[in-house]
């Protein structure tokens, strides 16, 4: 199910459907509203931007980001994913009801699968990921230096080692969905891209609801604090495959790649991908505070140097230029929404059954 | 003298009320924001659960109650992620009994299936019959307790806790265990390499007693314990 990226660009209206399609002219901020379908019920939970940052969870970031972060979630629409919290109540939480009519991105609430589960933490969620890695354990900074994440092996696919069958697993989803109070919760799981197809295979037979695709991780706030587990490209053409096998075919695939920016975004959502992480343009996009005269000064006259403090005035308007982004390039396009973009993508670049590639391992139907 | 707050008593038919659900249907029953705003201001809460039947995730979550009884045989993930309870089901229970468990006691007084325990935290779990597979595995603080026999794979991955095996262990017993104690009184067929048998100590003897007086057993002198613990690295 190989696709050529370049055949997003057919999608790109002509003058004659532009005037088809919106003859009193487009409008000139399309939609960016995408749905995830719920895996049971077929109902719909809205997300307002196709965009999501997993900065809080995988970064050690520092509370004023974590800050910015829910800023930019109600003002933006960003969903940020999150690591559970106990404490978490229902009133933090009302505003994630699927039901209540809301521009705010959704709190996505983490657990990862090696770790005990706090039902609590999850109980008003609208979603849940499970981690399929291992959860971030403490390092000793006498010996080793290196933040959690800093060594490719931190972020090995990972089941949880309680597990003696995997349908084990599918009743623990099922769990979560008894559990929360949320009617319509949708429980993912993200995934490291390496066996892409087998693991995206085996999220679909689970019965999760979506699957985040780990292509490009960040384990910090620093440039080249990245790691490149695999090809964007071969990632989504590997899942897409699973999914189409697994007989799943609509379930939303979210990917992470680093510094993806809108216009090779709007491609990726082209090719079905339902949502982006947008944490490697947020990091390329950070402005370092400027040190001002009197600091240098201070430390000039032999008094001890004070270092700005840190701020997260960037990451509100860097994510809010991103969704701009988004829009603007789908309006360029000539489309009126995220729903249109896509489906017309789906029915330019579904790869006829000619074109579609084996299975890698030769296996068909679900 | 101050009154002593009257305790509450609830009784909820699981034929009415999702298992997951008990301790939200608690806290409609009593009318209160919370339970442990209720236990905090001193009151009791007490659960009684009837026609059980075998159903899956009773009592998930359930949190501060004085006492919680249930009827009948319980399913898969029964009080997952439970804690502060003091709980005795009165019949069997399926696989991975306690899950997450997090504090308070549980009793059961028949038998359990299989990963009895599997990464509980703390507190402890009794099973008054025998034991699947894999008990307590992953385990991370809490104690398990099996008066009968257990299955295979005790104790693997464990982290750290306390296993109790009244009978005998089946085979491959301490695979992938990296901290904390399995006392076995019967056979263990077939020990791996990775943990060792150790002298019994006074803590332990200490440790056994406790454990076995909290469980509602008669407690021994513990002799009839062997104590085994992982290889300590070189």
């Amino acid at each position: 199910m190989m696709v050529d990226p370049d055949r997003a660009k057919t999608l790109i209206r002509s003058l004659r459907d532009r005037h088809a399609a919106h003859p009193t002219g487009a409008p000139a901020a399309p939609r960016l509203a995408c749905g995830f379908d719920a895996a049971a019920s077929g109902d719909s939970v809205v997300w307002p931007a196709p965009v999501f940052s997993r900065l809080a969870l995988d970064c050690d970031a520092a509370p004023a980001v974590l800050a910015a972060l829910q800023s930019a979630r109600h003002h933006s629409g960003c969903s940020v994913v999150d690591r559970s919290q106990a404490t978490a109540t229902a009133a933090s939480e009302t505003a994630d009801d699927p039901g209540a009519v809301t521009s705010s991105g959704h709190r996505v609430v983490a657990i990862y699968a090696d770790a005990p589960i706090v039902p609590e933490a999850t109980a008003h969620a609208s979603f849940i990921e499970w981690q399929f890695l291992p959860s971030p354990q403490p390092r000793s900074s006498s010996s080793n230096p290196e933040p959690w994440g800093a060594r490719k092996a931190d972020w090995s696919p990972t089941l949880p080692s309680d597990l003696s069958r995997l349908d084990q697993f599918a009743a623990r989803i099922e769990l979560m969905r008894q559990w929360s109070t949320v009617s319509q919760v949708r429980v993912g799981g993200a995934i490291p891209a390496a066996a892409v197809y087998d693991d995206v295979r085996l999220m679909a037979d689970l019965g999760l609801d979506y699957v985040s695709l780990l292509c490009d991780v960040r384990y910090g706030m620093g440039a080249g604090q990245f790691h490149r587990l695999m090809d964007v490209q071969r990632a989504v053409d590997l899942a897409r495959q699973a999914l189409h096998d697994a007989g799943r075919p609509e379930l939303p695939l979210l990917i992470s790649c680093d510094a993806c920016p809108p216009q090779e975004a709007v491609r990726w959502l082209a090719m079905g991908v339902r949502a982006i992480n947008l944490d490697g343009y947020l990091i390329a996009h950070q402005t370092v505070p400027e040190a001002r005269p009197s600091d240098s000064f201070g430390s000039f006259l032999g008094d001890y140097g004070r270092t700005a403090a840190a701020s997260s005035d960037w990451l509100g308007p860097a994510v809010a230029s991103y969704v701009a982004g988004l829009a603007s390039e789908l309006a360029f396009a000539g489309y009126d929404s995220l729903q249109t973009w896509m489906a017309s993508g789906k029915k330019a670049l579904q790869p006829s059954s000619a074109e579609r590639t084996p299975s890698p391992r030769g296996r068909k139907g679900s | 003298m101050s009154k002593q707050p009257a305790s509450k008593n609830v009784e909820l038919r699981l034929s009415k009320t999702p298992p997951a659900r008990l301790q939200r249907a608690m806290e409609q029953a009593c009318d209160a924001t919370s339970v442990q705003l209720d236990v905090q201001a001193g009151a009791g809460m007490e659960l009684m659960v009837r026609e059980a039947a075998g159903q899956h995730y009773v009592g998930v979550g359930l949190t501060n109650l004085n006492r919680v009884e249930i009827d009948g045989a319980v399913g898969d993930y029964a009080l997952c992620g439970s804690d502060q309870c003091e709980t005795t089901i009165h019949g069997n229970a399926g696989d991975f009994l306690g899950h997450s468990f997090r504090s308070g006691v549980v009793i059961i007084t028949g038998n359990a299936g299989d990963s009895v325990g599997a990464m509980g935290v703390g507190g402890l779990i009794a099973v008054y019959g025998s034991a699947g597979n894999r008990v307590g595995v992953s385990l991370q603080g809490a104690d398990v307790l099996i008066r009968g026999n257990a299955g295979a794979d005790v104790g693997f991955g464990m982290r750290s806790g306390t296993i109790i095996i009244g009978g005998s262990a089946g085979p491959n017993m301490g695979r992938g265990m990296r901290g904390g104690t399995i006392y076995v009184r019967g056979e263990a067929t077939d020990v791996c390499s990775e943990i060792e048998e150790v002298r019994m100590r006074e803590p332990d003897r200490l440790k056994l007693g406790l454990l076995l007086m909290k469980s509602g057993i008669k407690s021994s002198s513990g002799k009839e314990f062997r104590v085994y613990r992982p290889r300590a690295e070189a």
